[in-house]
């Protein structure tokens, strides 16, 4: 499941800071979010096993 | 619900709240008529054609009002242009009930996108956008 970090005021339901699933955005088109601006796509970072 | 003005219309184009920017809206479920009609045993028995419903038609017609800034509506917009995306239009900004369904095409497609349009002194819009195709719902919860 990916998971995105929504960065505009204008996303429904959400406010910037806030983390959006592809499950919540079905039916959108998610390229044209990120393009315009709206979310930016969440990394994960791998922790080391010691 | 008794009848109302249009004052707080909530339009969400693509999951992007873009209600302060719009100017009109037109929201249309629709389905398209395919002919039936065939011949009959009686000369009396026909007077009209007949139909029945085929595939939806629905539509939604947008007007913006203009705004370059990034994320608002020309940024989100045209982004879009080619695309499928969901369009949802409440009648109010009250809670989604029975009186104030979320009318809803999901699979819309933008085939065009006017960023300028107008004459000399006029309020900058946008050229009435259409999605066009996909299917209505119209959840109250």
């Amino acid at each position: 499941m990916a998971t995105y970090k929504v960065i505009s005021e204008l996303v429904s339901g959400k406010s910037p800071g806030d983390t959006i699933t592809d499950e919540e955005l079905e039916g959108v088109s998610v390229e044209a979010l990120i393009a315009a601006g709206h979310i930016t796509k969440t990394t994960i970072k791998k922790v080391e096993a010691e | 619900m008794a009848i109302f003005v249009n004052k707080d219309v909530q339009v969400t184009v693509n999951s992007v709240d873009l209600t302060s920017y719009v100017t009109n809206v037109e929201f249309v479920q629709a389905v398209d008529s395919v002919e039936s009609t065939a011949m009959t045993t009686s000369a009396t028995g026909i007077n009209g054609h007949t139909f029945v419903g085929g595939l939806q038609n629905n539509s939604c017609t947008i007007s913006f009002n203009q705004d370059f800034a990034a994320t608002k509506v020309h940024a989100t917009l045209t982004a879009l242009v080619g695309t499928q995306t969901t369009v949802i239009v409440k009648p109010t900004g009250a809670i989604v009930g029975a009186t104030n369904p979320n009318f809803t095409i999901t699979g819309a497609f933008m085939g065009e996108y006017r960023p300028v349009t107008g004459a000399v002194g006029d309020l900058a819009t946008v050229g009435a956008i259409s999605f066009t195709g996909g299917l209505y719902t119209a959840p109250i919860v």
